[in-house]
C-alpha cells in the first residue's frame, strides 16, 4: 500500500520503534496508524533541524516519545479483545455450538468420557497412594518378622524373639509387637457386637507417633498380668458405642466379658498397620497383653511386630545388621530360631501391598483413554474449522484481527472444555459413589475415596491440557487465516487441506495404536481372570454355605460343653432335608486365614534346629470333607468314633503325605503334632487354601475333639451343602444356631462361590476397570475413524461424482473408500502391536496362566480392531456408492 | 456521553489542550506535559466516545509543506460539552497548588 508524502526519509531510532510497535497494532488499523505516528516524529524532527535544536538530547527525547507508541499500539490491541468483545465471542460460540446439537454432544460427551474417567481414577489414587500416612515419619517405620524358606505367606513373629530384636538391633529406635483380638463387645452403649481389634505392646502409638484426640495412651506399667484392665478406642467405636461423649475417658467398656477402663480415643485419621492373612478389618479397640507374652513359647509365631529405624539409619544397614541378630538368636535359641532370618520391610509396603504398582498401570491406561478421547475431539474441531472457514473469511475481510480471530476460535473450544470438564466431573462423582463399597473391599486405605479439591484441580488442569490440545487445530487455522489476510478463493483441498487430511489420518492412527495396547492389555488381564476360576481347588464351589462362628459364647464352657454344643449344632443342620452334608473347620479355605504348625515323623529321629518342617494344620469336625467334597484317596475321614478318649488320628493331603513320605506310603505311619503323636488314617486331596493363584500346601487335619492346643475353645467355621442354593441353605443355617443358642454371633456368611470371589478380587478389579477401559478407547476410536472417513467422503463428493461419470463402477468406489479407511486402521494396528509387545512386561505380576506375550491376545486385538475399523468404513463407503455425479458434479 | 469516559486527571489535560487549539499528538504532549503513552490512548478512547473526531491533514498542503500528513484531533460539539466538566476536575487540584508554583508554571492558555 503506497505510503503518502514519505519524501522525508529519516531513520533515527524512534522510526525504528515505531515500526517495531505498529507489529502489535490490529492489522486493519497499521497502515494508518504507522503513517499517523511516523508523521508526528518526523514533523518533530524536521521543526527540531529547522530551529537547530536536534541535538542529541533531543534525539533521545524523541526516542523517548517514540516509545510511547508502544503503549498506544498494546491499548489498541486490547481494545480489540475488550471484555465486551470477549463476552459477544463467547455468546456467539455458545449458540452456534447448540446449534449443531450433534457435534456439540460427541463432543462433550466424549471429553466427558476422558476427564471423568481420568478424575475418578485420580481419586483413588490420591487417597490410596498419595494420602501420607497418619503417623510421624511414617517412611522410617518399618514391619519386623521372622522369614524362612517355603513357609506361609505371613509376616508374623514370636513375642520373645520381637522383644529381644527390639532390644538388640541398634538401627532400630524402637519396636512394638501386636497381635489380633476378636472381642465381642456388651454392656452398655449398645447390642453385644465382635469387632476387630488388636493386642499391643504399651509403646505402640508412641512408636507411630500418634497424639490421642481424647486421653491417654498406655504407660508402661500398664501392661502384663494381674493389671487392671484397660483399654484404647476407636474414633468410629467412639461414635457408635459411646455417642461421642467427651467424658468417655475413664468409661468402661465390656469386652469379652471382661470391663476395660477406656484411657484414650484415637484421632479420625487413624490407620491400623494390619496383619496380613487376616480378614481382619480396621481394629477398633485396642488392649495390652493381660497375659506374659514373653511367657509364650519362642516358636509361637502368631504376633506381628512394628519397628521405627533410628535417626540416620537405612533400611539396608538395618536389613544387615538383622542378619547378624538373627544368626546370634538362632544359635541362642536354636530350636525355635534355626534357619531363620529377620525380614525388615517399610509398612508403607505392607499397607500397600501390590495396590501401588496395580493403580499406576490403571493410571496410565486412563491417561491413554484420554489421548484417544482428545484426537477425536481435535478431528471434530478439523472438521468444525473447516465449516467455519466462510465466517473467517469475511470477518478477515471485515478487518478482525489475529486476535480477536484467534478469540473466536479458542471460544468455542473453552466452551466445549468447560462444559466437557463439568460433565466429567459429575461423571466422576456418580463412579466414586457408586464404586465406592468396592474400592473399599478391593484396595488398601480406599474407605475415604471421593472426589476432593485435589482431584477437582487436577480435572481443571486436565481441561486446560486437553483444551490446549484440541484447541490448538482451530486456533492455528485462525491465526493462519489472519496472517493471509485475502479473503479466500481457496478451493478445496489444496495444501492446506491436504496437511489437514494427513492430520486427521494421523490422529486416528495414534488412537487405533493406543486401544490396541489397551486391548491387549485387557484381553491378557480377562484371560488370567478366566484361568484362575478355571483352576481346580479340589473342593466344591457351589451349593456349600460357610458361616464363622465367633468363639465368646465358647470362653465359658468346658471341653466337652464346647463340644456338645458344636455337635448339637451339626446334629439339627444334617437332620434337615435339604442338607446334605454338614462339618465345622477351625480355619476356612480362601479365607485368607493360615497356620503353619511344625509336624514331625514319629520314625525318625527329630529333625536338626532349622530344618523342622511345618504343615497347614486344621481341626475338624466330622463332616467337612463330605460338605466340601474333598476326596478321599485311600484310608477313611475323620469320623464320629473319633473321640476325646481314642486313639489319636490324623488324616493328611496328597500332597503332604507325597513330600512327608517320599515314595513310602503313609497310611499307619504316625506323626507328632501340637505336642501329641497321632495316627495317619486317611489321604485326602490336596485343597488351594490360599486361593487359585497359589499351590497347595501340605495339609494335615486333626478332630477338633481330639486337638491338644485348645480345641474347641476358640471359633469354628460351619461348613454346609445343601441341595438348594446357598441362599436357602444360609437361612436354614441360621435358623438351626438361633435354636441352639441366640447368643452365638455369626462373623460372616458366605457361600464357597463368595470365598472365591473374595480371594480373586483383587484380579477382577484389575480386568474389569483396565477392560472397561480399553472398551471405552476402543467405541471413542471406532467412532472417531468413522466420522473421519464420512467426513472425507463427503468432502470427495465431487470427486466421486466425476469418477462415477466417467464410468466407474458404484462398488468399486465403496472398495476405495473402505481401503483408504482401513489402511489407516491396519498401520495403527501394525503400530500399536508393537507397542503392545513392547510394553507387555508391565503387566507380567499380573497374568495368571497365560504368557505375556500371548500370540492369542496379542494378535487378536489388531485384528479384532481391524475388523471393526473397516466395518466402521463400511457405512460411508455405501454411500460413496450412491453418489449421483449429477448432483455431485452440480453443486459447487 | 461523559458516562462514556472517566474524567482522569490526564484526560481532563487533553481536553482542556484540545479546547486550547492543539490539534496535533505531539503538540498535546508538549502542551499537557503528559507523556506519549498517555496521550495518545486517551485520545483514542475520546475519539471512540465521540467526544473528539480525527482526521487527516489536506494532502495538498501537507506536500506543500514537503512533509507526510499529520492527523488531527478536534473536539466534536459533544466533545465542546464536556470542557467545562475537564476544568472543573482541573480547576480542583489546582486549588491544592501553592500560589508560588502556580506563578512559575506561567500562562497555560
Amino acid at each position: 500500500m503506497p505510503k503518502r508524502g514519505e519524501g522525508d526519509r529519516s531513520f533515527g531510532l524512534a522510526e525504528l520503534l515505531i515500526r517495531g510497535a505498529a507489529r502489535l497494532v490490529p492489522r486493519g488499523r497499521r497502515d494508518d496508524w504507522r503513517e499517523e505516528w511516523l508523521a508526528e516524529v518526523g514533523a518533530r524532527r524536521r521543526e527540531l533541524k529547522r530551529t537547530g535544536r536536534l541535538t542529541p538530547g533531543a534525539r533521545t527525547d524523541l526516542a523517548l516519545r517514540a516509545a510511547g507508541s508502544i503503549p498506544d499500539a498494546l491499548h489498541l490491541r486490547v481494545r480489540e479483545l475488550s471484555p465486551a468483545t470477549v463476552a459477544t465471542e463467547l455468546r456467539v460460540a455458545a449458540r452456534s455450538l447448540v446449534r449443531r446439537p450433534g457435534f456439540t454432544a460427541v463432543a462433550v460427551g466424549t471429553l466427558a468420557l476422558g476427564i471423568g474417567a481420568n478424575t475418578a481414577l485420580f481419586s483413588v489414587v490420591r487417597t490410596v497412594l498419595l494420602r501420607p500416612l497418619p503417623f510421624e515419619e511414617p517412611d522410617r517405620l518399618v514391619r519386623v518378622w521372622q522369614t524362612k524358606e517355603g513357609e506361609s505367606p505371613g509376616r508374623t513373629i514370636s513375642y520373645s524373639n520381637a522383644r529381644d530384636i527390639g532390644r538388640r538391633m541398634s538401627s532400630l529406635a524402637e519396636l512394638a509387637a501386636f497381635d489380633e483380638w476378636r472381642p465381642a463387645l456388651g454392656g452398655e452403649g449398645g447390642p453385644s457386637e465382635v469387632v476387630p481389634g488388636a493386642t499391643v505392646d504399651w509403646n505402640f502409638f508412641h512408636l507411630l507417633g500418634v497424639e490421642p484426640a481424647l486421653g491417654r495412651f498406655f504407660r508402661p506399667e500398664e501392661a502384663g498380668e494381674g493389671r487392671e484392665p484397660v483399654a484404647v478406642i476407636g474414633h468410629g467405636l467412639w461414635e457408635r458405642r459411646f455417642g461421642e461423649d467427651p467424658g468417655v475417658v475413664d468409661r468402661t467398656l465390656v469386652a469379652n466379658g471382661t470391663a476395660y477402663r477406656i484411657l484414650g480415643v484415637l484421632p479420625e485419621r487413624f490407620e491400623s498397620p494390619g496383619l496380613e492373612g487376616s480378614s481382619w478389618g480396621a481394629p477398633e479397640v485396642w488392649r495390652t497383653p493381660a497375659f506374659d507374652a514373653a511367657g509364650f513359647p519362642r516358636s509361637a509365631r502368631s504376633w506381628a511386630a512394628l519397628a521405627r529405624l533410628r535417626d540416620g539409619a537405612t533400611l539396608e544397614a538395618a536389613a544387615s545388621e538383622a542378619g547378624t541378630v538373627a544368626e546370634a538368636l538362632a544359635r541362642e535359641f536354636p530350636e525355635a530360631n534355626e534357619g531363620r532370618g529377620i525380614g525388615l520391610v517399610p509398612l508403607r509396603d505392607q499397607l500397600l501391598g501390590d495396590a501401588d504398582r496395580v493403580l499406576w498401570i490403571l493410571l496410565g491406561s486412563v491417561v491413554l483413554v484420554l489421548l484417544v478421547a482428545c484426537a477425536n475431539v481435535a478431528n471434530l474441531m478439523l472438521v468444525r474449522g473447516t465449516e467455519r472457514r466462510r465466517e473467517l473469511e469475511v470477518r478477515t475481510a471485515l478487518g478482525a484481527g489475529g486476535l480477536r480471530l484467534l478469540a473466536s476460535a479458542a471460544s468455542e473450544s473453552l466452551l466445549l472444555a468447560l462444559s466437557g470438564t463439568a460433565a466429567g466431573v459429575a461423571l466422576a462423582v456418580a463412579v466414586v459413589r457408586g464404586l465406592g463399597g468396592w474400592f473399599e473391599v478391593v484396595l488398601p486405605r480406599a474407605g475415604a475415596v471421593s472426589v476432593d479439591g485435589g482431584a477437582l484441580l487436577f480435572a481443571a488442569l486436565l481441561m486446560v491440557v486437553t483444551g490446549l490440545a484440541f484447541g490448538a487445530v482451530p486456533a492455528h487455522r485462525a491465526l493462519r487465516r489472519a496472517g493471509a489476510g485475502v479473503p479466500g478463493s481457496r478451493t478445496r483441498g489444496g495444501t492446506a487441506g491436504r496437511n489437514e487430511s494427513r492430520l486427521r489420518r494421523l490422529l486416528v492412527g495414534g488412537q487405533v495404536a493406543v486401544t490396541v495396547v489397551l486391548l491387549v492389555g485387557a484381553g491378557l488381564l480377562g484371560r488370567s481372570l478366566s484361568a484362575l476360576y478355571d483352576v481346580e481347588l479340589g473342593m466344591a464351589r457351589e451349593g456349600v454355605v460357610t458361616a464363622e462362628l465367633h468363639g465368646s459364647p465358647f470362653y465359658d464352657l468346658s471341653m466337652d460343653e464346647a463340644t456338645a454344643r458344636y455337635r448339637t449344632i451339626l446334629d439339627r443342620l444334617e437332620s434337615l432335608p435339604e442338607v446334605r452334608a454338614a462339618g465345622a473347620i477351625n480355619i476356612l479355605p480362601l479365607s485368607g486365614g493360615f497356620s503353619c504348625d511344625g509336624v514331625t515323623r514319629d520314625d525318625l529321629p527329630p529333625p536338626p534346629p532349622g530344618e523342622d518342617r511345618c504343615a497347614e494344620v486344621r481341626t475338624v469336625f466330622p463332616g467337612v470333607f463330605e460338605a466340601l467334597e474333598i476326596p478321599l484317596l485311600r484310608g477313611r475321614l475323620v469320623g464320629p468314633d473319633d473321640g476325646p478318649d481314642d486313639p489319636n488320628v490324623a488324616v493328611v493331603s496328597q500332597s503332604m503325605a507325597e513330600s512327608f513320605w517320599p515314595g513310602e506310603r503313609s497310611l499307619g505311619k504316625r506323626i507328632t503334632v501340637h505336642g501329641e503323636s497321632a495316627e495317619v488314617v486317611g489321604i485326602v486331596g490336596d485343597v488351594r487354601h490360599f486361593g487359585p493363584a497359589r499351590e497347595a500346601r501340605p495339609q494335615l487335619y486333626l478332630p477338633a475333639v481330639q486337638d491338644a492346643w485348645g480345641g474347641t475353645s476358640y471359633g469354628f467355621s460351619l461348613v454346609v451343602r445343601g441341595d438348594r442354593d446357598a441362599g436357602d441353605t444360609a437361612v436354614a443355617v441360621r435358623r438351626v444356631l438361633e435354636g441352639v443358642d441366640p447368643d452365638i454371633a455369626v462373623e460372616s456368611l458366605r457361600s464357597v462361590g463368595e470365598l472365591l470371589d473374595g480371594s480373586v478380587a483383587g484380579a477382577r478389579f484389575r480386568t474389569v476397570f483396565l477392560g472397561g477401559f480399553a472398551g471405552v478407547a476402543l467405541l471413542l476410536a471406532v467412532v472417531g475413524l468413522g466420522g473421519v472417513v464420512a467426513y472425507s467422503v463427503r468432502q470427495r463428493t465431487r470427486e466421486i461424482g466425476v469418477r462415477v461419470a466417467l464410468g466407474a463402477r458404484p462398488d468399486r468406489v465403496a472398495r476405495m473408500v473402505v481401503k483408504e479407511g482401513g489402511a489407516v486402521v491396519a498401520a495403527g494396528a501394525a503400530v500399536g502391536l508393537v507397542g503392545a509387545l513392547v510394553s507387555a512386561d508391565v503387566l507380567s505380576s499380573m497374568v495368571f496362566g497365560v504368557e505375556v506375550r500371548d500370540p492369542w491376545v496379542v494378535l487378536g486385538a489388531p485384528i479384532v480392531l481391524t475388523a471393526l475399523g473397516l466395518l466402521a468404513c463400511w457405512l460411508p463407503a455405501r454411500r460413496a456408492a450412491r453418489v449421483d455425479p449429477v448432483d455431485a458434479l452440480r453443486v459447487e | 456521553m461523559t458516562d462514556s469516559i472517566r474524567m482522569t486527571h490526564a484526560t481532563a489535560l487533553v481536553l482542556r489542550g484540545l479546547d486550547a487549539g492543539h490539534a496535533y499528538g505531539f503538540d498535546l504532549m508538549d502542551a499537557t506535559g503528559l507523556p506519549s503513552g498517555t496521550v495518545y490512548p486517551i485520545l483514542r478512547r475520546l475519539e471512540e466516545a465521540g467526544l473528539v473526531r480525527g482526521a487527516w491533514e489536506e494532502s495538498e498542503s501537507a506536500e506543500d509543506r514537503g512533509r507526510p500528513r499529520r492527523r488531527y484531533y478536534e473536539l466534536t460539539a459533544e466533545g465542546r460539552d464536556v470542557v467545562p466538566e475537564a476544568t472543573r476536575r482541573l480547576a480542583g487540584s489546582l486549588r491544592l497548588l501553592p500560589d508560588a508554583l502556580l506563578d512559575a508554571a506561567g500562562g497555560e492558555g
